[in-house]
C-alpha cells in the first residue's frame, strides 16, 4: 500500500493513498459562514464544490502555515454508502512511502477518535501516525455541509 | 557899604591883595636900601681912588728913594757893594719911581674935575725925584767915588729930607680929605636910618591891621562851619547853616547844607538797608548751617568715594596683570587656531575623499543587492518549479499506485523525479538561505554605509563649519590681539586714571574738609557779621533824621 506523508507542527501523519483523488497546490477558498473553525472554506474543483478542512485546526494546533509544501489533498470521504469529495490542508505533503499492511502496528492507545497504527520503521526517531479519514473528519459535519 | 563890598569879595582876591601889598612894601624898602648902599659904595670908591691909593703911592715913592737909592749909595760909599751892583739897583728903582710918578700925575689929573688940585704943593719936588735919581745913576756910571760922595753929601741927603717932608704934608692933606668924606657919609646914614625906621613901622602896622581883618573874615565863617560840623558829628542831620555871603564860604556853607541833606538821605537809606542786611544775614546764616551739614555729608561721601576709588585702583592693577596674561594667552590661542585651521583643512580633504569613496561603496553594494535580488527571484522560480515537480511526482505516484501492477515502472520514475525535486528544493533552500544572508548583510552594510556616509557628510559639514568658525576665530583672535592690547593699555591707563582719581579724590576730600572748616569759619564770620549789622543798626539809630 502507498502512504502519503505530511506534517503538523508537532507530528507526522500518513494517509492511505486509496482515498486520495489528487494533490493540488494551496488555493484560495470561499469561506463558509457559520461553519466550524476547522472548515477552511469551499473550493471549485472542475465545477464541483468541495469543502476544505484544515488538518492542523482539526488536531487543535491552530491554522496551517502557508508553506510551498502546504497543499490541499482532495480525497473521497465514504459516507452513507457513497463518497463525497473533501479537501484537507496539510503541511509538507511532499513524500510518499510504500509499505505492506503487516508493517503497521497498533499503538495500543485508544483515543476518542480512534487513531490508526503507528509505523516505527519509517524513521528511527520519529513516529508516523496513520490516520483514518472517517475518524478524523466528523461525519455529522460532512453531512451538514452537503 | 564898603565893608559889605569887602565881605563879598572872594577870599582869594583878598589874600592876593594882601600879599601884593606886602610884596610892594618889601620892594619899596629894598629899593631904598639898594639906593643907600649904592651911594655908600660910590663914596667908598672915591675915598679909595682919590685918597687912599695916592697915599700908598706916595709912601712907596718915599720908601724907594730912602732905601733903594740913598741906602745903596751909602753902601757904595762904605764899599759894602760894588759900583755895578749899585748901578743895577738904582736903575731898577728909577724905573719904579718913574712909573709911580706917572700914575700919581694921572690920578691927580682925573681927580681935579671933582675937587682941589691937592698935588700942587708937591708936584715940583716929586718930579725933581726923577732928576736926582738920574744924576745918581750917571754918577754911578762914571764910577767916580768922589763925585758920588759929593753928590751924596750936597744933594742927595738934602733931597731925601725935603721929599720926605713934602710926602708927609701931602699924606696929612689926604687924611683930612678922607675925614671930610666920612662926615658926609655919616650924615647920609642918619637921614636914611630915619626914613627906614618910619617905613618899617608904617608897613608893619598896616600889615597887622589888614592881616587881622583878613584873618577875621576867614575865621568867622570857619567857626560857624565848625559849629555846624560839631552838631552834625553828634548825629543831628537836620541842622542847617544860615546862608551868609556870596564868596567861597557861601558856597562852602551851601555845600555843607547839601552834604547834610545827602547824609540825612543816605543815613535813612542805610537804616533801611541795615534792617534788610540783618534779615539777609540771618537767612545766610541758616543756609550756611545747611551748607555745613551738606559739606559734612559731602566730605563723608568723598571719603567713601576715595575708598571705592582705591579699591578700583587695586582692582585695575589686578585686572592689568590679568590682561597681560590674557594678552599672551590670546597670542598663543591665535597660533593654536592657525595650526588647527591647517589641520582641519587636511581633515576636510580626507573627509571629502572618504565621502566619495563611501558613495562608490554604496553604489557597489546596491549593485550587489540587486544581483542578490535577481538570484533570489531565480531561486524562487526554481523552487516553484521543484515544488510543481514534487506535486506532479506525488500525483503520478498515487496514479501509478491506483494503476496497480501496470503502474509499477511509472511509480519508479515518479519516485526518481520526486527525489530530484527534493534535492533541488534542498539546494534552492540552501541558496535561498545564502542569498537571504547576502541580502540582509548587504542591507545592513548599505544601512551602515549610509549611516557612515551621512556621518562623513555631517562630519565634512561640521568640519567645514568648524573650519569657518576657526577662521572666524582666527580673524577674531587676530582682531582680538590688538584689542586685547588696547584693552590692556586702556586698563593700564585706567589704573593710572584710577590712581589719579584716587589722589584727586583724596585732595577733594581734604578740600571738602577744608571747605567744611571754612564754612564753620564762615558761620563764625556770619555771626560776627550779624553782630556787626546789629552794631550798625545801633550806630545808625543814633542819627536823627527827619
Amino acid at each position: 500500500m502507498l502512504l502519503l506523508l505530511f506534517e503538523t507542527k508537532d507530528g507526522r501523519y500518513a494517509l492511505d493513498s486509496k482515498y486520495i483523488v489528487e494533490i493540488i497546490p494551496l488555493l484560495n477558498t470561499k469561506r463558509i459562514p457559520a461553519a466550524p473553525a476547522f472548515v477552511k472554506g469551499m473550493l471549485n474543483y472542475h465545477g464541483m464544490p468541495v469543502p476544505v478542512f484544515d488538518f492542523c485546526a482539526l488536531e487543535g494546533e491552530g491554522a496551517s502555515r502557508p508553506f510551498y509544501s502546504t497543499r490541499i489533498i482532495l480525497l473521497n470521504y465514504p459516507i452513507d454508502g457513497g463518497v463525497k469529495m473533501v479537501g484537507i490542508i496539510a503541511e509538507r505533503a511532499t513524500d510518499v512511502i510504500k509499505c505492506s499492511e503487516s508493517d503497521i502496528r497498533s499503538s495500543g492507545i485508544l483515543l476518542e477518535k480512534g487513531w490508526g497504527a503507528v509505523r516505527g520503521e519509517y524513521d528511527q526517531e520519529e513516529i508516523v501516525q496513520l490516520f483514518d479519514v472517517k475518524q478524523v473528519i466528523p461525519e455529522d459535519v460532512v453531512r451538514e455541509l452537503f | 557899604m564898603a565893608f559889605q563890598l569887602v565881605r563879598d569879595l572872594s577870599v582869594r582876591w583878598r589874600l592876593l591883595g594882601f600879599i601884593f601889598f606886602m610884596l610892594l612894601f618889601i620892594a619899596l624898602a629894598g629899593t631904598g636900601g639898594l639906593i643907600g648902599m649904592r651911594d655908600t659904595k660910590a663914596s667908598l670908591s672915591e675915598v679909595y681912588n682919590n685918597h687912599v691909593k695916592p697915599m700908598e703911592e706916595l709912601r712907596q715913592l718915599n720908601e724907594i728913594i730912602k732905601f733903594d737909592v740913598v741906602t745903596t749909595v751909602e753902601r757904595v760909599l762904605y764899599e759894602q757893594i760894588t759900583m755895578n751892583v749899585a748901578n743895577d739897583k738904582v736903575s731898577s728903582a728909577y724905573e719904579k719911581i718913574d712909573q709911580i710918578i706917572d700914575q700919581l700925575l694921572a690920578e691927580n689929573k682925573n681927580n681935579i674935575g671933582g675937587g682941589a688940585d691937592w698935588l700942587a704943593p708937591g708936584r715940583t719936588k716929586i718930579t725933581e725925584a726923577r732928576v736926582v735919581v738920574q744924576e745918581v745913576i750917571n754918577a754911578l756910571g762914571k764910577k767916580d767915588v768922589d763925585l758920588i760922595d759929593t753928590l751924596f753929601a750936597k744933594r742927595l741927603e738934602l733931597f731925601q729930607d725935603e721929599f720926605g717932608a713934602v710926602v708927609n704934608t701931602l699924606i696929612i692933606g689926604r687924611i683930612s680929605a678922607v675925614k671930610g668924606e666920612y662926615d658926609k657919609a655919616e650924615k647920609r646914614y642918619r637921614t636914611s636910618q630915619v626914613a627906614f625906621t618910619i617905613t618899617i613901622v608904617l608897613g608893619v602896622c598896616v600889615g597887622l591891621i589888614i592881616g587881622f581883618l583878613l584873618m577875621k573874615s576867614i575865621n568867622d565863617p570857619l567857626v560857624k562851619i565848625r559849629k555846624g560840623l560839631n552838631i552834625l558829628k553828634e548825629g543831628d542831620l537836620t541842622y542847617k547853616l544860615p546862608d551868609s555871603s556870596q564868596n567861597e564860604f557861601g558856597e562852602l556853607i551851601e555845600g555843607f547844607n547839601q552834604m547834610a541833606a545827602y547824609l540825612e538821605n543816605l543815613i535813612s537809606q542805610i537804616q533801611h538797608a541795615g534792617i534788610q542786611v540783618t534779615s539777609s544775614i540771618t537767612e545766610i546764616a541758616a543756609s550756611t548751617r545747611q551748607q555745613e551739614a551738606t559739606l559734612t555729608e559731602h566730605a563723608a561721601t568723598t571719603s567713601e568715594i576715595a575708598a571705592s576709588t582705591n579699591e578700583i585702583a587695586a582692582t585695575s592693577a589686578n585686572l592689568m596683570v590679568t590682561m597681560r596674561k590674557v594678552n599672551s594667552l590670546t597670542a598663543n590661542a591665535a597660533a593654536a587656531a592657525e595650526d588647527g585651521h591647517s589641520g582641519l583643512a587636511d581633515i576636510d580633504k580626507t573627509m571629502v575623499m572618504m565621502e566619495a569613496a563611501t558613495g562608490a561603496i554604496v553604489g557597489k553594494l546596491s549593485v550587489l543587492s540587486e544581483k542578490a535580488g535577481d538570484i533570489a527571484g531565480v531561486v524562487k522560480t526554481i523552487n516553484k518549479l521543484a515544488d510543481q515537480t514534487n506535486l506532479l511526482s506525488l500525483n503520478a505516484a498515487i496514479e501509478a499506485e491506483k494503476a496497480g501492477e501496470y503502474g509499477t515502472g511509472f511509480s519508479v520514475v515518479a519516485t526518481e523525479i520526486r527525489r530530484l525535486a527534493d534535492q533541488t528544493a534542498v539546494s534552492t533552500y540552501d541558496i535561498e538561505q545564502m542569498v537571504q544572508g547576502v541580502q540582509s548583510a548587504v542591507a545592513a552594510s548599505v544601512m551602515g554605509i549610509d549611516k557612515f556616509a551621512r556621518d562623513v557628510h555631517d562630519s565634512v559639514e561640521s568640519i567645514r563649519d568648524g573650519s569657518e568658525r576657526i577662521e572666524g576665530v582666527i580673524e577674531q583672535v587676530q582682531v582680538l590681539k590688538p584689542q586685547v592690547k588696547s584693552i590692556s593699555e586702556g586698563i593700564e591707563a585706567q589704573a593710572l586714571g584710577a590712581r589719579q582719581i584716587s589722589d584727586a579724590t583724596s585732595q577733594l576730600n581734604s578740600a571738602a574738609q577744608q571747605s567744611a572748616e571754612s564754612i564753620g569759619q564762615s558761620s563764625l564770620t556770619i555771626e560776627r557779621l550779624q553782630q556787626a549789622a546789629k552794631g550798625l543798626q545801633n550806630a545808625i539809630s543814633l542819627f536823627k533824621v527827619a
